[in-house]
């Protein structure tokens, strides 16, 4: 998981532009745009964005002008700087990208996002988010779902590649019957062959057999996964080995990051038309429970590039005795880049009409993603997230 | 005895990464001095140790395995044969077989392993990867 720490030392958020490594994450997405400006629905893409641990929303959209606001957070307030959206709201001073993203009228900002009942549990949070579902569980995930989908409707152009995620772990979301590939570094994404005193001898071949029959042979319930794993694996990583020798990024990378490499191969994996659908990328360190300072920086992506954000829940209203926050519920959804109709949705939830002390929610996070599934990747949500929910005009059609 | 041999017992987990690592540097004759190493190597693998993604722990079995950590898991058994090849006693397929996978691999991994011990008769390293990128070595 990519840490906070990281991102703030180098003033960013990977998808986000602003330094080395978002930029050329940007730039890709954009040449991709720009390589298919008429990109049929199934061409779009999907960047899910990750806040791990609770993202403070009331100081990422700041009610700025409501009293109550600054009673609640005699230190963690933001009094000056603020980056007006309104004349009651305004961006922590710090995602000046985000609002030129607004400016440009590519930034969605959906309010008081939750869901009834609210756990104040990470995991079990995280678990109800990543399954759209309040019973939680390890069932496959909310995109999972979308991409058994796919496979049902035969849009399977690269198998392998249609769900990608940086880091070394497939994110619960992503859970699914289509497997996933997990992006580090193209160095590792490939099978290395044997070096016989200098001599390279290829294993592939004798690998694949041995896992074939493998699938078969033993009672272990893992046989067929590892085959479609390999399998899946090797073919993966041919396509992009196959890319990366002819891929021209755009920028510099920063050498020894991991976060740089694994967006690096996101990016590309995305530019190169390798057919990914939807893409997932962690940012950690959210849950500041002491000496709490924002994150988010912005900047606008191509036509077939969709980025949302979510959080496990927001923070409590009133600040903690040390400087941070404690968890709580409701919280803002980023939706980002050109498909976007930007602007503000749903109510911004009362300071002082609380639950126990957490602001209530007004939009249930479900009705977000039936509005991404519908309305952008024209998918069945209802089917897809087993319920009705309604569709909020925030995309463009 | 006859449960641990049952289909409920028998290869029905997956090595995490910290015994993945652990078992193929006792294979490969690795001494201890490597340890940090040795725990680097588990976080492409999926597992940081003493940092679970959340405070339930890893999920563990089939959430070990996905594309990228399956490489990296044969990978690492390839670079640990490589590095280890100086120092390593000379074993028989019979014996790295008896030891890391219970004697007891697919006939096709069999006859590959076989194949590859006589085509590569002085690449001990070499045999020992072979054995230890088995789906057989993954479980445990």
């Amino acid at each position: 998981m990519f840490s906070r720490r990281d991102f703030l030392k180098q003033g960013l958020v990977p998808v986000f532009a602003g330094s080395a490594v978002p930029s050329v994450f940007a730039n890709g997405v954009a040449a991709a745009a720009a390589d298919s400006p008429n990109a049929t629905p199934s061409d779009r893409v999907l960047v899910l964005v990750q806040l791990a641990g609770g993202n403070d929303g009331l100081n990422t959209v700041i009610p700025f002008q409501d009293g109550a606001y600054h009673d609640a957070r005699p230190t963690l307030r933001q009094d000056q700087g603020v980056l007006g959206l309104n004349a009651q709201l305004g961006l922590h001073s710090n995602l000046k990208g985000l609002k030129a993203s607004w400016d440009a009228g590519q930034l969605a900002i959906v309010q008081g996002v939750g869901y009834p009942n609210p756990s104040l549990s990470h995991f079990a949070s995280m678990s109800i988010w990543e399954t759209a579902s309040v019973q939680g569980g390890i069932g496959d995930g909310w995109l999972g779902r979308y991409l058994n989908y796919l496979d049902q409707v035969g849009e399977t152009p690269n198998h392998a590649l249609e769900g990608v995620s940086a880091g070394s772990l497939v994110p619960p979301e992503l859970r699914s019957k289509t497997p996933v590939t997990a992006l580090q570094s193209l160095r590792t994404f490939r099978l290395q062959p044997v070096n016989e005193h200098g001599t390279q001898v290829d294993v592939e071949n004798p690998l694949m057999k041995f896992y074939g029959a493998f699938k078969g042979a033993g009672p272990a319930p893992f046989g067929a996964l590892f085959d479609t794993t390999l399998q899946e694996a090797l073919q993966a990583s041919h396509a992009l080995q196959a890319t990366d020798a002819t891929y021209q990024a755009k920028a510099t990378y920063p050498a020894n990051s991991p976060i740089a490499s694994s967006l690096k191969l996101v990016a590309e994996t995305i530019v190169s038309g390798l057919g990914v659908r939807v893409a997932h990328v962690t940012l950690g360190g959210f849950d500041n429970h002491s000496r709490e300072k924002p994150v988010l920086q912005g900047h606008g992506l191509g036509d077939r590039v969709l980025v949302m954000t979510w959080s496990e829940f927001g923070r409590r209203v009133k600040e903690n005795g040390s400087a941070g926050t404690d968890h709580g519920t409701a919280a803002p959804m980023f939706l980002l880049g050109a498909p976007v109709k930007g602007g503000l949705y749903g109510q911004q939830p009362s300071l002082t009409d609380l639950d126990n002390g957490n602001l209530k929610f007004g939009t249930d996070f479900r009705s977000v993603y039936a509005s991404v599934l519908q309305g952008y990747l024209k998918a069945p949500a209802s089917d897809l997230l087993g319920g009705n929910y309604e569709i909020l005009p925030l995309l463009k059609a | 005895m006859d449960a641990f041999y049952s289909d409920q017992a028998y290869r029905a987990l997956v090595k995490s990464p910290a015994e993945l690592v652990a078992q193929t540097l006792k294979a490969t004759g690795a001494n201890a001095r490597g340890y940090t190493a040795a725990a680097a190597a588990m976080a492409p693998m999926g597992q940081v140790l003493f940092y679970p993604p959340n405070v339930a722990g890893w999920p563990g079995g089939s959430s070990w395995i996905n594309s990228s950590t399956l490489l990296n898991r044969i990978n690492f058994a390839n670079a640990a044969a490589q590095r280890s090849q100086a120092s390593m006693t000379a074993q028989t397929l019979a014996q790295l077989s008896d030891t890391l996978v219970d004697a007891n691999v697919s006939p096709t991994t069999r006859d590959g392993l076989e194949a590859f011990a006589a085509a590569h008769s002085a690449d001990q390293a070499g045999l020992l990867f072979m054995v230890l990128a088995t789906p057989e070595f993954q479980l445990n």
